[in-house]
Formats: C-alpha cells, structure tokens, sequence
C-alpha cells in the first residue's frame, strides 16, 4: 500500500519535514503522476472492497513496464485546481529528486460533471477552518479550501457552480458545506438555510451543466500544468477519464479549435483518450464490457487500468521520451 | 477599477441623489465612509470618482498605516537581493517599492513607489515612463489592486520596461484582505497559478520559477528575445 504522505506531497500544508517526505521519496528514476481517484485506485466514499492492488493500477502497471518508479500524487476527489497547487509542491523538492523525473502525466477533469469534487470536504479534517480569518496559521491552509479560505463567499460559489453533490444526497452534502465553512459554528445549521443552499446549489448546477465555462477552465488549468512541466523541463502528457456528459461532441470539439488557437495543450494530450477513457474503452470493447469492469461508485477494474497504462506507454514511446 | 468602492459609491448614490448636486456634502459623505480626507471630488461620473476615492484610499494605507513584511517571505524576501545581484544587472526598478528596502543593497536599483516617501521616483506603476530599459523589474506586492484590466496594464507596463531576455520577480495575493481596518475598502486582487501562466503567454514571457510564499505566490517571468 502507498504511503499516504505520498499520496499527498503538500508537506508545507501537513507540517510534515522535508526529511519525511524525501524518505517516501522515488530513489531511482521515476514517473509523477497526478489525478483523481481512478489514478489513486479507490473510490471517493474509501471503501476498502474497491481498492485495486497497486500492481493493478495504470500508473503503477505502466510504471512496471516502463521499468519505472512511481510517484503517485492523485487524490480522490481531486479537481484540476488542486493538481496545480500540488504541481507547485512538487517544484518544492529539490533538484536532485526533480531531475530523475522522466515523465509527469496527469489524469485530469475535462468538463466531467464531478468538477470539483470537495476534496477539501473529505481529505481536510485539520484546517481550523471554524475560524475563517487570521486564526488560520498554516501557510498553505488558505488555498486548499476550495478556491480561498479566506474569501469564503467566492468558495462556496466555485463549489456550488459544479454539480460536486452528484451521486451524494443534496441535503446531507448542504449541511456538510456549511457546517464546514463554519457559518454556525457550534449550532444545528436552520432547515431554512439548508434548504435555501439546495436550491441554489441546485440553480447552478443546472445553469453550469449546460455550459461550456467548465471546460474552459479545465483547459486552462491544464494549460497552467504545462507550463509547470515545461518549467521543471520535464515531459508533460495528460488525458482525462470522463469526459463531459452533457455538452455534445460538437461543442467539446468547438471549445478545443478555439482553444488550440492561443495554446499547445492538445499536443500534450495522449489522442487515444481525446474523448475519455471510458468513451474509448466502450467503443473498443463494448458497453457489456465496460459495465463488467465498473465498481458501484464509478471506478474501473484491473483490465481497464491495464488497458490504459499500454495506450500511455506507447504514447511516450511515440513521442520518443528518454525513459 | 476598484469595484468595491465603485458598488458602494453607487449605493450612495441611489440613497442620497441630492449628493450629485452638491459637491461638498458628497466630499464629506465619501470621506467619512472611505475614512479619507478628499478636499473636493469629481462627480462627472461614478467611476472616476470610484478611482479618486480608490486612489485616495490606497494612500492612506500605504502612507501611514502599511509596514514592510519583506523578512518574512522564503522567495520573495531577503533572498531575492543576492540572486539579483547574482545576474550583475546595469539596471534595476523596484516597482511599488514601499519602504525603497532593497535600496543600496541591490545595484543599480532605482525604487518607484506612488505614495511612500523613501522612493527615489514618486509615480504609479502605470504613470512610470523611462527612456533607459531595465535588466530586472521587482514588484513585491505592489500588482494587487483593483481589476483585472488594470492587473493586465500594469503587468504589460512592468513588462514594457524590462530588455528582452530581462527577468521580472513577482510577490503577488491571492485576494487575502489585510487586517488594518485602514485596508478594509481595498480591493486586493485574486492572483492565482492559472492567471499567472495566461498573463505569462500573453505577454510572451518565460514562467521561470512559481511557487507559494508563505500566503503568497511567488513567481519569475523571462522576457522572451523577440
């Protein structure tokens, strides 16, 4: 099993030393891999029955047959956001653990309907965040609560503007949203504002599922990752899993041309997966197939890992990085 | 654009429409609400007075109540002294220079500030003109304020002044107000690693180091040789 610091390299955010971290650290040559709970290899809710063996998963499978260690930094619940903060941690280590880095890939959120998935809900137990002001006094605390702790209006919105509630109960994921940003504190948050919450987080989902300002923000992310690999001088490849549910394939393929006019992020995209893996997996192998391969919470078994890990090794093949 | 003030002068406004004909009272009313002390004010329209009154309120903060945390930051801090001088630059400014800090201890460097005394040039980032370019531009903080059109001048501004090649140090808040009531009308502006990465392409810049600084990001742009 991975170590969890690993998993999670914020160590400015954890208090966790440098040593410690280096000690979790790649001692050879290495692939970094970034993503959500399909690269973490269990599902959002931790339930232990969907884990899949490391040995299983595609960053680790392709890590086998390229020869390769593997960093993995994914989370579950992960959003693009969040991959770029941990992409500004991974600059924080030093040079000599940075350069046996061959290749960082990362499996991101492009227009897929769970958007930002509250990791900060989930994962983030130890920011004092009852106190929504100078009380914080981890450096890092203040950007990992969605957008900004501090700007705690702005937060609620970004999360609210995403239909992150999506196979969870509205009310139970409402309270829990309040509760957390500690508007009552120590009180029963009043039915009436949870209601008022529902309702609004409820408006935006449908004004946001049906637009394409999600997927534009994704690519801008991706575009700000390149930029960080291109800083590191490190290979940069990314694909996504889902891809949008709800625009159609012309207005994903419209959003794209527009973007490919001021970026070069398409190239860096494994084309195999340009319209997700479970898009291509199913026109590959069957609709029958894919459902075999699926867990109750929406993650894929160890064929389709597999799968996934040859299409990235023969990409990087193809483009001829010096594994 | 200072939004914050613009919306507020807006609700003034709507509240009291006698104050557009009469000057003084809208003078005292604006200075009591922004705790400033403007003699006179425009009121041809909203949003030149929005920036007169933002203006007036970045001055008071900056003159009389901000003190320099430059120490403190990992990056952006003492640090960036010796790996300035590290490159032997013929010239140096330190735009939004505060307290001029850096001033004798990194060559060559002329400090530009609007409201602080110890600049050795008193002018905006946007007003600042100069026949010579610079090899290093150094803005700790000073890029902060206001919208983002005005965020992109100053940036393009800042970039403007720096030889091709040139290197420019960036301090910059992701939108974390400061705890003086003095700033309370400040709209401090949301800085984040995607809107550091758009600014650099379009500015045709080299994203050379991004990192968090403390509650900051800290970033280096590279001029690209045209």
């Amino acid at each position: 099993m991975r170590n969890e610091i690993q998993a999670d390299i914020k160590y400015i955010t954890r208090n966790v030393s440098e040593q410690e971290i280096l000690a979790t650290m790649p001692k050879g040559d290495y692939i970094a891999v970034f993503g959500t709970s399909h690269t973490y290899g269990k599902c959002i809710r931790g339930d232990e029955a969907t884990m899949l063996d490391e040995d299983d998963m595609w960053a680790h499978a392709l890590g086998n047959k390229l020869g390769l260690e593997v960093l993995n930094i994914s989370k579950p619940g992960n959003y693009n956001v969040n991959i770029v903060r941990q992409m500004i941690d991974f600059h924080e280590l030093p040079d000599e653990v940075k350069s046996r880095c061959k290749v960082m890939i990362a499996e991101v959120r492009a227009g897929d309907t769970a958007g930002i998935m509250c990791t900060d809900l989930i994962e983030q137990p130890d920011i004092p965040n009852k106190q929504l002001n100078k009380t914080i006094t981890d450096s890092y605390a203040f950007l990992t609560l969605g957008e900004s702790i501090y700007n705690w209006e702005n937060s609620l919105n970004a999360q609210f503007t995403n239909p992150i509630s999506e196979g969870r109960e509205l009310e139970e994921y409402s309270r829990s949203l309040i509760d957390h940003v500690g508007h009552y504190d120590d009180m029963a948050v009043p039915d009436a504002v949870v209601s008022n919450v529902m309702k609004y987080i409820d408006n935006h989902m449908n004004a946001s599922s049906v637009s394409i300002t999600p997927l534009l923000r994704d690519y801008d992310n991706i575009r700000t990752m390149k930029m960080m690999s291109d800083m590191a001088k490190i290979p940069f490849m990314w694909y996504c899993w889902d891809s949008h549910e709800v625009l159609s394939l012309e207005e994903q393929f419209f959003c794209e041309r527009v973007y490919e006019k001021t970026s070069t992020i398409f190239d860096a995209r494994i084309p195999k997966f340009e319209l997700g893996v479970t898009q291509e997996y199913d026109f590959r192998f069957g609709v029958d197939e894919l459902d075999r391969q699926k867990c109750d919470c929406g993650h894929y078994g160890e064929n389709v890992n597999e799968w996934v890990a040859e299409q990235v090794k023969e990409r990087i093949i193809e483009l001829g990085h010096s594994i | 654009m200072n939004l914050r003030i613009l919306n507020e002068l807006d609700r003034i406004l709507k509240n009291n429409p006698t104050l557009v004909s009469n000057e003084q009272s809208l003078c005292q009313v604006i200075n009591g609400v922004f705790n400033i002390a403007l003699t006179s004010v425009d009121v041809s329209d909203i949003y030149t007075l929005a920036d007169m009154v933002d203006n007036e309120v970045l001055r008071n903060y900056f003159s009389n109540v901000w003190q320099a945390e430059t120490k403190k930051y990992k990056y952006s801090g003492l640090s960036i002294i010796d790996e300035v001088n590290a490159l032997n630059p013929l010239a140096v400014v330190d735009l939004g220079c505060g307290f001029n800090e850096f001033k004798g201890k990194i060559d060559n460097l002329i400090g530009v500030d609007p409201y602080n005394t110890k600049a050795d040039i008193t002018s905006s980032i946007l007003g600042y003109k100069s026949s010579t370019k610079f090899d290093v531009a150094i803005c700790l903080g000073s890029i902060n304020f206001g919208s983002s059109d005005k965020i992109i001048a100053e940036v393009t501004s800042a970039v403007s002044l720096v030889n091709e090649g040139g290197l420019l140090y960036f301090r910059v808040n992701p939108g974390t107000q400061h705890l003086a009531p003095e700033s309370k009308w400040i709209n401090f502006y949301d800085w984040d690693p995607v809107f550091v990465s758009n600014i650099a392409e379009h500015l045709n810049c080299e994203l050379l180091v991004l990192r968090q600084d403390l509650n900051r990001l800290y970033f280096v742009l590279r001029k690209f040789l045209k």
